[in-house]
């Protein structure tokens, strides 16, 4: 069964003034399609920067690939054509849901006018750009029929994610918004494409506590309903919990474990994941934190990352990289001394 | 309805800002040692000389009443009379005015033309070799003191190469003045020789007046295309595969161009107060020379009445380009 | 403490432009403060010569001489003196006026400082040049009443400027709670705002010092600076005007004096914001 993205063994740095931050480390991941993935972990893990090379965002003058694929439906997006991967991947079978919806929206366009720019790009009713190629796309006309059946079914899809008065909605500006109305407007625009996978980079973080749950659960229902692959990147394990099939774990750009949601809460492998669950306030409200640091980028330690505040580590812990080490169905990790079950 | 609370609120403020301007102007003048009558009449004015022009100007009366008169003659748009000239100084601030400002809009034009493309491709190269020197120009634009600035490109051109006429705004009498303006007037009379006079006289005024000021504009066009560039509703529309050349020129152009419209408004008070100096290297007839007539000839009335001019012009300058700008960005803020 | 500042001079020099803004007023201090010492012809600030009148630059003149025959280059070594003093005590007294007036009104608030605010905002609707004019003109010409006019004019920037950040910190937490834990009103607006935004004001000082020079030698240029024989740039270059084309060297000389020193404060205050700035987000409970 091949998975519907997958990626192998992914290093990058970033080039700064202090030298080369190496973000990630020999990363893997894999998507099945109509899967819900969570991944996992504390700020500056690699996160968002994986979110982003699988997007192909990544500043070009900075970033420094040394290794490895994104595979998606076998093509490697690192080597492809750009300007191929830049027309049929991104915005249509790939799409995003921002962190942040207020400064990810142009705050001198109205919604409206975002939206329909989208899909004149990016219609599922539409195989080509519009307009011929040769002509710059500022100038390029947008066939009316199409607009039509488009904006028809903007306001369907605006419905579905439970926005009021959609056409009222489409000529406001991004600041005339509140938050929550915002995300769901960034979630419709990301399926409005009809897309196979949708990144969504910690899409509940600039959010108000209180919608966090409605929006994380808008995501889930809507990708089941359309059968769309979701890669969400969270540092909250109770949102992975909620709405994920399976977990991903990172830790200061290595991938330390993947499990199915069950397995991952019922029965955690690494001693990183171990200690994150066991830091979640417990009934009694008491919360426990990890001893030590995450460690600097440019010189980051040796061998498995995490070794440095991890009280099983040995000497081959420093030395190399743990292999994958596969526990179960659907639940690996990579650790030379992981907790196993008791069975 | 947002827009015209703010139009509304900023009228408001715009009478009690020119009112307060007349009464600075007047303290300035007023309560200072000097004795403008003296000044007036001169050294050798007698006691009872000076004391008769202090009644007959109305300097004996208390402060506010002095005050109000000027407020009452500035409203009827009386500024008194120059000295130089012998006429109303409102008259002459008005004949000469359009000069002035027909040249403010040319290097308006100028800067913005050599401005704002310079600054986009700047940010979008940035720190390449033509960034570097584009910056480099920039930073010493702003360093230059235009009435040198003027006078060096008076000898450069008019003097040593001969490729533009020394002074003055036209030669021969020009076309009839319906607008004031040389070049609209000369077009509407279709007038190619005055046209082409009137275009080769005011080319180096206003490049002298254009180079500092396209500097500033490069500065900031440079800042707010970079500012859009790595924002994050640029990054969401590359995510998504937008079109590169859409990006930059539907998307960042536009946001970029709000920030430099308003520093337009800021640069046009900084184009008529250098105006008012180029102006008497180039021997140009605007309010400029009137005003540096005036202060040769130590005519007080004559600079207190410039002073308002040029402050109601900028102040009205402004609340165009404030209304401007609430037309084009949608937040109104400012 | 030593070895700090050294470390953090180091620091800023490394940027090229910043290190070059400080070395040319470095050199624009020297010049002004040993011109007595430097100039070859220190007399003809107030001598002349009119039988050298209008020489071209030579081994003896090196800027040439100008229309009274005093050496160019003594008189605009002794011009850099009067430079600095119109900059350092028109910038200088508009800072020390403005600052507390904008403290105070930004932490006490009410109509009078709102008033006061709308004052300082007439003042700035108009160029400072155009008022610096008026007053100048009504004082009479001399340096003195070029720093007056100048000071006079300036100060409501920086009220406005420090009122506006005032009010803005005046909401921040830790200000609150230096309140709450007794703290006097001088103590807070001392300890607690100044050091946050001190650096604004530096930055600002030292390219408003820039443009204080530029307007300053546009009165000279105008005629409203000292009168002559003073030896200031602005009026060398009116004088200079009558002379042009021959006498090339005589208004081209100080007007290149200006630029350099008007380019040294511009690139010293650009530096100054991008070394200071990281360092005012990083900062104690500060913005």
């Amino acid at each position: 069964m091949t998975a519907l993205l997958t990626v192998e063994e992914l290093s990058l740095g970033f080039a700064t003034e202090a030298g080369l931050a190496l973000v990630l480390d020999r990363v893997n991941l894999s998507i099945e399609a109509g899967q819900v993935l969570g991944l996992v972990g504390e700020s500056g893990c690699g996160k968002t920067t994986l979110a982003r090379a699988v997007l192909g965002v990544l500043p070009p003058d900075q970033t420094r690939i040394s290794g490895g694929r994104v595979l998606f439906r076998g093509t490697d997006l690192l080597t492809a054509d750009p300007a191929t991967v830049n027309q049929r991947v991104r915005g249509r079978a790939i799409t995003f849901v921002p962190q942040d919806p207020f400064s990810s929206f142009n705050p001198v366009f109205t919604v409206g006018e975002q939206i329909m720019e989208i899909l004149k790009w990016k219609s599922p009713r539409a195989d080509q750009p519009p307009g011929p190629g040769w002509l710059p796309a500022v100038m390029s006309h947008y066939p009316a029929d199409r607009k039509r059946a488009d904006r028809d079914a903007v306001l369907e899809l605006l419905d579905a994610v439970q926005l009021p008065r959609p056409d009222q909605m489409l000529r406001k500006y991004p600041h005339e918004l509140s938050g929550g109305q915002r995300q769901r407007l960034m979630i419709a625009m990301a399926l409005l494409p009809g897309p196979d996978l949708v990144i969504a980079d910690e899409p509940t973080t600039a959010l108000d506590v209180t919608i966090q749950a409605q929006i994380l659960g808008l995501i889930r229902r809507l990708a089941t309903e359309r059968n769309v692959a979701v890669l969400l990147t969270t540092h909250d394990l109770g949102a992975a919990y909620e709405i994920c099939d399976a977990v991903n774990v990172m830790y200061a750009g290595q991938d330390v474990e993947s499990a199915t949601v069950d397995r991952f809460f019922a029965a955690p492998a690494h001693p990183y994941t171990t200690k994150l669950l066991a830091s979640l306030p417990d009934a009694a409200g008491t919360a426990s934190g990890i001893p030590g640091e995450v460690p600097g980028l440019i010189t980051p330690p040796g061998g498995c990352r995490f070794h440095p505040r991890c009280e099983r580590a040995t000497g081959p812990c420093r030395e190399a990289r743990p292999p994958v080490d596969q526990l179960g169905a659907g639940h690996w990790v990579r650790c030379y001394h992981p907790h196993r079950e008791a069975t | 309805m947002r827009r015209l609370e703010m139009i509304v609120s900023r009228l408001a403020w715009f009478v009690p800002t020119l009112a307060g301007l007349v009464v600075i102007v007047f303290l300035i003048s007023n309560v200072i040692p000097t004795d403008p009558v003296r000044v007036l009449l001169g050294e050798n004015a007698t006691p009872d000389q000076i004391a008769a022009m202090r009644i007959k100007l109305g300097y004996d009366q208390p402060l506010w009443i002095q005050l109000a008169r000027h407020f009452r003659d500035v409203l009827s748009g009386n500024l008194g009379t120059s000295i130089y000239t012998q006429r109303p100084i409102s008259e002459d601030l008005a004949s000469r005015l359009p000069a002035t400002l027909e040249l403010t809009l040319v290097a308006i034009i100028l800067s913005t033309a050599l401005g704002i493309p310079l600054g986009v491709i700047s940010a979008l190269r940035r720190n390449s070799l033509w960034d570097q020197v584009v910056r480099v120009l920039s930073v010493s634009g702003l360093a230059i003191a235009a009435f040198w600035l003027a006078m060096l490109l008076q000898f450069l051109f008019a003097m040593k190469l001969g490729t533009a006429p020394l002074d003055g705004r036209i030669d021969g009498f020009g076309p009839p003045p319906v607008t004031g303006f040389m070049i609209v007037d000369s077009l509407l009379d279709w007038d190619m020789d005055s046209l082409q006079s009137a275009l080769y006289h005011i080319a180096l005024p206003a490049l002298t007046l254009a180079l500092p000021a396209a500097a500033t504009i490069v500065r900031f066009t440079r800042a707010g295309v970079l500012d859009v560039i790595n924002s994050n509703y640029v990054l969401y529309q590359r995510a998504m595969g937008m079109p590169p050349g859409l990006i930059v020129w539907k998307y960042v152009l536009r946001n970029a161009l709000v920030s430099t419209v308003t520093q337009i408004g800021l640069i046009f008070g900084v184009l008529v107060t250098n105006a008012v100096i180029v102006e008497t290297v180039f021997d140009w007839p605007g309010i400029g020379t009137f005003a540096v007539q005036s202060i040769l000839q130590s005519d007080h009335k004559a600079i207190i009445g410039f002073t308002i001019w040029i402050g109601a012009l900028i102040v009205i300058v402004n609340l165009l380009v404030d209304l401007v700008h609430s037309f084009i960005d949608p937040r109104g803020a400012r | 403490m030593t070895p700090g500042w050294r470390r953090e001079l180091h620091r800023f020099t490394k940027d090229r432009a910043a290190a070059l803004g400080m070395a040319l007023l470095l050199l624009l201090i020297v010049v002004a403060v040993f011109a007595p010492v430097l100039a070859p012809f220190p007399g003809d600030v107030a001598d002349f010569h009119t039988a050298n009148r209008l020489r071209a630059p030579d081994a003896v003149n090196w800027l040439g001489t100008d229309r009274m025959g005093s050496d160019l280059l003594s008189r605009i070594m002794f011009g850099a003196r009067i430079t600095i003093t119109i900059a350092f005590v028109a910038v200088g007294s508009a800072v020390v006026v403005g600052v507390p007036i904008g403290l105070l009104a930004g932490y006490y608030g009410g109509w009078p400082s709102n008033l006061l605010m709308r004052v300082s905002d007439i003042f700035l609707a108009v160029p400072q040049i155009v008022l610096a004019i008026a007053i100048a003109q009504t004082l009479g010409p001399s340096i003195e009443n070029v720093i007056l006019a100048l000071s006079i004019t300036y100060w409501p920037f920086w009220a406005r400027l420090v009122f506006a950040e005032t009010r803005s910190l005046k909401n921040e937490i830790f200000i609150e709670s230096a309140i709450a834990l007794g703290a006097s009103p001088l103590r807070v607006m001392t300890l607690h705002v100044l050091p946050n935004i001190a650096s604004a004001i530096i930055v600002r000082t030292s390219i408003g010092m820039g443009a204080t020079i530029l307007t300053a030698a546009a009165l000279g240029f105008l005629g409203l600076g000292a009168p002559p024989p003073t030896p200031e740039w602005g009026r060398t270059i009116a004088e200079a005007r009558e002379f042009l084309p021959e006498a090339w060297w005589y208004a081209t000389a100080p007007g290149i004096a200006i630029f350099i020193v008007v380019m040294g404060f511009n690139l010293l205050g650009d530096g100054l914001r991008d070394f200071l700035d990281p360092r005012i987000r990083r900062g104690a409970g500060g913005k």
